[in-house]
């Protein structure tokens, strides 16, 4: 009930409102279509622009020119610095970002804002753009009926625009015919007192708006009207800039460590700006006098001058906080350290990133070799080989070890706690994730690969029985063809967990390495290349120890083959996958039996012509 | 402009062009890489005495020739698909 009051109390005040003055509820109603335009023009560009920003963002995050550049760029062209603000916290979680690229594109994005403000002050007020309101609001409900997908976001864009014209429009004329009634500025508080007390409302008004861009505009309309003195409306402006720091943080507690040391960083920059600039003001109003004489701004146009403001008092912070950003980042980390993460809970995935497909589906391949990791050691346990032990083997003979005792693990107890709850999570975000075209190819992919991983962890608990009871009796024909068959898994899964590793190195070493882990697989099926034939027909294994053989041997080539897969689709990132460059050198598997057919044919050859 | 420096202008400027360039380079580059491996097994061929790890690696060394042919034919018919 408690958290439920405020809203409770801002119910009744509007009801209050509604009923008491027209004139404010002009006002409120403005504020409520401006909000609605807001949520329709971002939905409208995400769809528009989610994909071209995510690309470009893959791409801005090697300079911190090239991050500012982006924040500032994309925030100034949507006019959403929330938009970008959450995809960077996206990409931070997914891992495609680091902290300080993520840092140098939200600071970038504050700069972006400061646009707003000039568009607000400017044209919005000078013209009557509640005329235009409503042919764009007709066309962009056209457009949204419409089947395509690009026509209804560019109807979502032209719909939020319209309501933002709107909005604007009804809060200037509330304001106008206010003004008739009443003079808030006799509210109006000089001083430090005066200072502290209208940022503070900034502040709130932002966090429950949601938008800086709503508070400016109310200040804004407000400032044109004469409803407030423009000392207060400075301190207003400082504080949504607080505000909305505490918009991005509130949306970043449900993210990952990496987010929400995003969203920290996201607070203190902005803090500290406003810090600066509540101290400095009398300088920054210097500033704002000098800078108006040199761009002509008209002594009596203060909106103008405090979007003048705005924008310098935001790109001194960055010029403050830019150097210090290294020691940011340090403090960050050690202050918000990753904790170790429970079995069931991602590492990568959040639900947030829902809305960014591409970072999603990296974030989920990330994931998908978290659980490979998991498979691995399970796998390796299966084999008896410590996990630890085989990645560090390198000889044959070191695969062929065995150790002391040869244990059976309880697959299904390890399975259920170690793999399932991951995989689980995983299925359930890749269900809720939405994608079209390539993303869909990979998303398809990504959902075939995690099944090819559960099937290889569950046939290694089918072939564990024969594997433990042979390797018991390691000298006897039973025991070195799973001896074999151990060592030739042994690698393969050694192999795959360095690669996995390497990951994005080379796309050409890697392909090499697949097509000859692949080619293993087929040499290696005692089936096909007559090693069973041979072990039957000299009597040295019986019927019963054939069938058990055969059967193995196809647990075990299934689970090579679904873990090789795997791998093609998970361990490197999509655009680097080359089908074609891999169907170059791959070896079917009749390539693969007459290559063998006709080395047996010349080693014996050889035995025979060697005295 | 000459015919041939508008053709090459045209060559560079289309995107299905530059594509299989690249998908050209790239496979060269994986031959490269596997004609580097086939030279370090047959060197470990070489050092080696043990008669069963030496077989193993004949069959290796067999196999990366084998997908090196494939792959430098495919390369040739990239290059003949090339457009002119």
């Amino acid at each position: 009930m408690a958290r439920r009051l405020p809203l409770i109390v801002l119910l009744i005040l509007l009801g209050w409102m509604f009923w008491s003055s027209p004139t404010l509820s002009g006002i409120a109603s403005g504020v409520a279509v401006f909000l609605f335009g807001m949520m329709a023009l971002e939905q409208g560009l995400r769809g528009l622009t989610g994909g071209t920003l995510e690309a470009l963002l893959r791409r801005s995050t090697d300079r911190l020119w090239k991050g500012l550049a982006f924040g500032a760029g994309t925030t100034a062209l949507t006019q959403s610095s929330t938009l970008v603000s959450l995809l960077t916290i996206s990409f931070l979680s997914s891992g495609l970002l680091g902290l300080k690229q993520g840092l140098g594109v939200i600071f970038g994005a504050n700069l972006g804002t400061t646009t707003g403000a000039w568009l607000l002050a400017g044209p919005a007020l000078h013209f009557n753009i509640g005329a235009g309101a409503l042919p764009l609001l007709t066309f962009g409900v056209v457009f949204i009926l419409t089947r395509n997908r690009i026509l209804r976001a560019l109807g979502w864009v032209l719909v939020g625009i319209g309501f933002l014209f709107l909005g604007i429009q009804w809060m200037k004329e509330g304001f106008e015919t206010f003004q008739q009634a009443f003079d808030l500025t006799e509210f109006a508080m000089t001083g430090l007192g005066g200072l502290l007390l209208y940022t503070l409302v900034g502040i709130a008004a932002t966090v429950i708006m949601q938008s800086s861009h709503a508070t400016l505009i109310i200040v804004i309309t407000a400032l044109a009207a004469g409803q407030i003195t423009y000392d207060n409306a400075l301190a207003v402006s400082i504080g949504a800039n607080v505000g909305t720091a505490v918009s991005t943080g509130l949306a970043a507690i449900t993210t990952n460590t990496a987010g929400r040391r995003l969203a920290a960083a996201h607070l203190i920059f902005n803090l500290v700006t406003g810090l600066i600039a509540l101290v400095f003001i009398q300088g920054f109003l210097s500033a704002v006098e000098l800078g108006s004489s040199w761009l002509g701004i008209a002594e009596d146009n203060f909106t103008i001058r405090l979007a003048l403001f705005h924008t310098l008092f935001n790109l001194t912070g960055i010029v403050v906080m830019v150097p210090l950003m290294g020691r940011l980042v340090s403090l960050l980390e050690n202050r918000m350290p990753s904790m170790p993460l429970q079995l069931d809970q991602p590492k990568y995935i959040s639900n947030n990133m829902l809305e960014t497909p591409g970072a999603a589906l990296e974030a989920t391949r990330r994931e998908l070799l978290r659980l490979f990791r998991r498979a691995f050691s399970l796998i390796a346990q299966v084999l008896n080989y410590e996990a630890g032990q085989l990645r560090k083997a390198e000889s044959r003979a070191q695969l062929e070890t065995l150790p002391d005792r040869i244990r059976s693990v309880d697959v299904d107890a390890l399975y259920l706690r170690t793999i399932k709850p991951l995989h689980g999570l995983i299925v359930d975000f890749m269900a809720r994730l939405s994608v079209e075209g390539d993303r869909a190819r990979q998303l398809v992919l990504l959902r075939v690969a995690s099944q090819d991983l559960i099937e290889g962890v569950k046939d290694a608990k089918h072939l564990q029985k024969n594997m433990v009871r042979y390797l018991r009796e390691p000298d006897s024909p039973m025991g070195k063809e799973y001896l074999s068959m151990r060592r030739h898994l042994g690698h393969l899964l050694r192999q795959l967990d360095q690669l996995a590793a390497e990951g994005e190195e080379s796309n050409e070493d890697m392909e090499l390495e697949l097509a000859t882990l692949s080619t293993r697989v087929e040499e290696n099926d005692i089936v096909d290349n007559g090693r069973l034939d041979e072990l039957i027909r000299n009597n040295r294994i019986n019927a019963e120890q054939a069938t058990s053989l055969m059967n193995d041997n196809a647990y075990t080539n299934r689970i090579a083959r679904n873990l090789l897969n795997m791998a093609r689709a998970v361990f490197q990132p999509f655009a680097a996958l080359d089908p074609e460059l891999r169907d170059a050198i791959a070896l079917n598997p009749g390539e693969v039996r007459a290559l063998l057919n006709e080395l047996n044919t010349a080693n014996s050859q050889q035995e025979k012509t060697d005295p | 402009m000459s015919g041939t420096l508008q053709d090459k202008l045209r060559k560079f400027l289309s995107k299905k062009t530059r594509k299989q360039i690249e998908k050209q380079d790239k496979l060269r580059k994986l031959l490269a890489k596997m004609r580097k491996k086939q030279k370090k097994l047959e060197q470990e061929l070489a050092d080696e005495t043990n008669p069963e790890t030496q077989a193993e690696l004949r069959k290796d060394i067999r196999i990366l020739k084998e997908q090196r042919r494939k792959g430098l034919e495919h390369l040739q018919s990239l290059r003949e698909r090339a457009p002119e």
